[in-house]
Parts: C-alpha cells; structure tokens; sequence
C-alpha cells in the first residue's frame, strides 16, 4: 500500500529535484526543506523565504472500489487478499512568492522541466512511484493575496499510481497431533458434565 | 433364610458434580487389571489372559488370580458374560512401600480401565491403593474396584469405624474420604469366594456404549448370575442384618444381597464412597475419550484443519458426531440438571470459537467448550418409593 505521506514525500523531493540548483535564484530558502510544502503543514510566514511551493493532493478519482473497473482482487492460498487498482489524484500546486515574478517565473520551470532530464534523474534515483498523465495550464491567482505574499500561480498535474493494498488475514492451521496424547497441543476441548 | 433378607431399596444420589476426567488417553473400556501379590521384591510382571481357561492353564486354578478369573469370567449380566483381556501384574509388595511403588508404575498404564486387588494385600496397602488412584486421575484416569473382608465393616457404625484410626474398616476409610473413582464391595468375611468385586467389574465391563439394549446405567438392583449373595449370618458379624446393612449403607459400601422388595439377589447402591453413583463418572470418563478420539481421527482425516468457519464447521460435526453416539447409547439426553442448566434437542450444546492469540499462532485451538446431560446415572433419590428429589 502507498500512504499518503509517502506520495507527499515523493512529490516534494520531486519538485526539490526539478528546481535544482535553479531554486535559488526563484528567491526560494536556503533550507531546502522550505521548498516544496505539502499545503497542511504550510502555517507560519516563512521569514527565510522569498518563494515558497505548497502543494495538495486533490481530486481524488478513482479512489473509490470500483467493482466493474480496472481494479482486480485476488486471495492467495494462504487467505492473503490482494486488491490492485490504478488510482489516479490531481497534484494542485501553488507557488508563491513575495517578489513580483519569482512565482511566476518558478512555474514555468517547473512545468517545463517535467519533460526533461532532470525529471528522468530523479526517477532514476527515486523510482518512478507517479505516473504523470497531463499538466495544465497556469492560472495567475496573485488577486487573491494581500497579505505577505504578493504573487500567487497556480497549476494542476494529473498523476496516477499503482495501487496494491494487501490484506493479512492469515489462515492458520492446527497442528496435526501424531498420537492421542499430543492431542492437547492441537484441539483443547474441556467437556462439562452434569447430572 | 428370612433373617438374611433386606427389605430396602433406594437410590441414593448426593452430588451433581461430575469429576473432570483426563482426555486423550486410549484404552480399552473392558480390559482389567488385576494386581496380584508375588514375591518380595520382584520385578512387575504384567501378563494378559483372554479368557478363564487362559488364566488356568497358566498359573493353575488354585491362585487368586485365578479365583479373581472365575468370577470375572463366571459373572453374567443378562446372559452376557465379559468378553474382553484381563491383565495379571505380579508385584513385590514386601511392605506399604514397596506395594506403593509398584502399584503407582500400573497406574500410569492406558490398557485397561477397570482395577482391582488381591485379597491378600493388606488392608493398608489397598488403603493406599485407594489413595493412589484418587490423586492419580489426572494423569490416566482408572476405577478401582476393592473388596472389604473386614468384620468392622458390617458390626460398625461408620462413626465407630473411623474411630479405630488405621485399624478402621476399608469401607469406612474410602467413605471417609468421600472417593470417587473407586468402589467399595462389602464381602462377608469367611466367604471363599472373595471377589465381588470381579463381579462388579463384570456389570461394567459388559456394557456397550453404542448400544441403547446394553447402555451404561446403575449397577443398583441389578441381579448378577454366577455369584451368591453375601451372608449375613457370617460368625464374625455379630450384629443383626439389618443392623449390617444399615452399618454398610452409611458407608456406601456396595454389597450383592437378597432384596425382599425384588424378591431376589440383586446389588445394592453401585454407589462411590463419596455416595455419587458410579457411572457418571465412567460415562464421564467415555464421553471425554469418544470425544477425544473423534477429533484425533478428523485432524488424521484431513490434510490441514483451519482456524477458521470451515475448521469450525468440521469440528462442529465432529463433537455432534461424538455427543449423538453417547446420545444413541442413551448416556446423555435432554433435561434439566439439578444444578438448573437446561438442555434441550440431544442433550448436549458446545460452543467452538475461533482461536486468537499466541495459542492460536502455535496451532492450538482452545476455548472450546461442551456441556452434556447425563441419562443414565441415578438422578433421584427414591427411599421407600417416595419421590424425594
């Protein structure tokens, strides 16, 4: 099974790689952990950063149980039930930023470099957990801001995965006693009897 | 003779508990046992006989295992004699020590069920016995059988008896310690032919489990062929039969006498000295071992048996399997117990939950458990035909 956190954490190191060494110079933190945000832990101005990327998991198609769909279920000989499924989630990132541009500007790259080599390196490395389907289009959100942050875009990216929940529901067996005596170490049967 | 016969006849029944016997032993329901006295220190010698003329043609007649043999062998219940192995242990018993440590090795034995002694150990050593076999159920469950020569017996009162401390009466000892996995049979005390417990035995050993015609029920007014009753008019019973009867009957001694109620020989109580009738304790001990011995078969039968609905629905019908044989034999049936539980259809009900936990992952399934009603002991107390319970 693949937990939320894991996805979380997967899609930050992903956006950390893509930005690279470029990160910098969009205004984002020293710390990279300032990075890629995942939205609920985005709380506090960050004070060390001048661009921020928040992003959430949204939308979540095909999570349900698709009895008719493409998902299969299988039990293995020992009643270890499997069921496989292809989920699919939009990735719904915001990037901010307090300098008119740096949002903008880091968007862009991001979008961009999606389809390139630094993208295939980090699955190189990190395994290819997300499938991406489509990338949308940006949406200048910077309206909405009138606080700290100054500029705010907006983009979704579609991704899938492969979901393999199992379910651990072991059958055990007794034990098979080899004379009337070891019975006791297999089926223990206390017996009443009354008058 | 008139001043022999007693005019008496009463279940008596004083205990709804049934003591729990071990499972899981296999044996064999009829074979016997007979403990007799051989040479100071020897080696047990365990040697097992088919038939009387099997015991005769080996030892002679003239030996207590032979006389033991005659009635055993000679004893019929309705036309049925035993059919079945009787094993002679030989046994050093130079003294209560030595006769405790041999006697002890026999009991862990599982071929037989039923155990009885020779009259010539001494009356400490089968209180010993006694003793033995009561705290020995836990481990391979036997029924010992003891004859009681003694004239205190019959001339004392079982308060009186207690009273001379080690000289009392075996009777009296075993009621003393309220037993109940062993039978007393009062002999009269110059009578030859001194095993009624064989015949006792007999009665038992005789019964069939699977069938309804020959089911296990009380041994109380059951007129046995092959054995006379016991006289009261023995030289060293001093006081009047009736007075011996009351004397024996306080100790749930077992006795075979004339009954003027039946109008012939019959036993009287085929109590315990505990007063519970013995065969709820037999029928106890058969039902855990039918029991037992189904399950062992299934998880031989099957390849795996799983801890789940499937393992349960086969263990289900296994232990219905078990309970419905006892059921046909009559043993057990629908009722109320006297301690109020209530059991309907067959007499029985069990639940078998799934098992969890550690006991669950070394492959043990526990927690089941069983409730049965028995049929076929005593369950009133009858005195003079008056419905008492």
């Amino acid at each position: 099974m693949i937990g939320y956190r894991e996805i979380t954490e997967y899609l930050s190191d992903m956006f950390v790689s893509i930005l690279g060494t470029n990160g910098l110079d969009f205004g984002f933190s020293q710390d990279q952990n300032e990075w890629a945000i995942a939205e609920r832990q985005a709380g506090a101005a960050m004070p060390n950063a001048t661009t921020v990327l928040l992003f959430r998991i949204d939308e979540y198609n095909n999570w349900s149980n698709r009895q008719y769909g493409q998902s299969s279920h299988s039990i293995d000989q020992y009643g270890d039930e499997t069921i496989y499924e292809l989920r699919t989630f939009k990735c719904r990132v915001n990037l901010m930023s307090k300098q008119l541009g740096g949002a903008f500007d880091a968007a862009r790259f991001i979008i961009a470099n999606l389809r390139n080599d630094r993208y295939n390196t980090f699955v190189r490395q990190k395994g290819r957990l997300l499938g991406i389907e489509s990338v949308s289009k940006m949406k200048n959100l910077s309206n909405l801001e009138n606080g700290t942050w100054t500029e705010r875009v907006c983009f979704d990216i579609q991704f899938n995965f492969r979901e393999e929940i199992t379910v651990h529901n072991h059958t055990l067996f007794v034990k098979v006693p080899e004379t009337l005596g070891d019975l006791a170490q297999s089926v223990e049967v206390n017996v009443n009897v009354t008058k | 003779m008139a001043s022999n016969v007693i005019n008496i006849r009463e279940f008596v029944d004083v205990s709804t508990a049934v003591a729990s016997s071990p499972t899981n032993v296999s044996r064999d329901w009829s074979a016997v046992l007979f403990v007799q006295k051989g040479t100071d220190a020897q080696a047990t010698v365990i040697t097992k006989y088919d038939d009387l003329a099997a015991v005769i043609a080996a030892v002679g007649s003239n030996t207590e295992a032979a006389k033991f043999a005659a009635q055993l062998y000679g004893t019929s219940y309705d036309g049925i004699s035993l059919n079945a192995p009787l094993y002679v242990a030989e046994i050093g018993a130079a003294d209560a020590d030595e006769f405790i440590e041999n006697f002890m090795a026999l009991l862990g034995d599982e071929r037989f069920y039923y155990i009885a002694l020779d009259t010539l150990f001494t009356d400490a050593m089968k209180k010993s016995a006694v003793s033995l076999n009561e705290a020995n159920q836990s481990g391979v469950s036997h029924k010992l059988f003891v004859d009681d020569l003694s004239p205190l017996a019959f001339n004392s009162t079982l308060a009186a008896d207690l009273g001379n401390g080690a000289n009392a009466s075996i009777s009296a000892f075993c009621a003393g310690a309220k037993c109940k996995q062993c039978m007393v049979a009062a002999v009269n005390p110059s009578n030859t032919n001194k095993y009624y417990s064989a015949g006792m035995i007999a009665y038992f050993a005789t019964r069939e489990f699977a069938a309804t015609s020959r089911c296990m029920a009380t041994i109380a007014h059951k007129p046995a062929s092959g054995i006379s009753p016991i006289d009261f008019t023995d030289s060293g019973i001093t006081v009047s039969p009736d007075d011996a009867w009351k004397n024996l009957d306080e100790k749930h001694a077992n006795a075979y006498i004339n009954v003027k109620l039946v109008g012939l020989s019959a036993w009287e109580r085929g109590n315990t000295p505990a007063g519970d009738d013995v065969t709820a304790y037999i029928s106890a001990d058969y039902l855990n071992y039918t029991i037992s011995v189904s399950v062992f078969q299934l998880l031989q039968s099957v390849p795996r048996l799983a801890m789940n609905e499937n393992g349960a629905s086969l263990l289900a019908n296994t232990l219905d399997g078990a309970f419905n044989k006892l059921y046909n034999a009559g043993i057990i049936g629908p009722g109320v117990s006297l301690d109020g539980e209530s059991f309907g259809g067959r007499g029985y009900h069990y639940s078998i939950p799934t098992p969890t936990g550690v006991k669950r992952a070394n492959g043990l399934w526990d927690g089941i458990y069983c409730s049965a009603l028995l049929q076929s002991s005593a369950k009133k107390v009858v005195i003079g035909n008056v419905l008492k319970k």
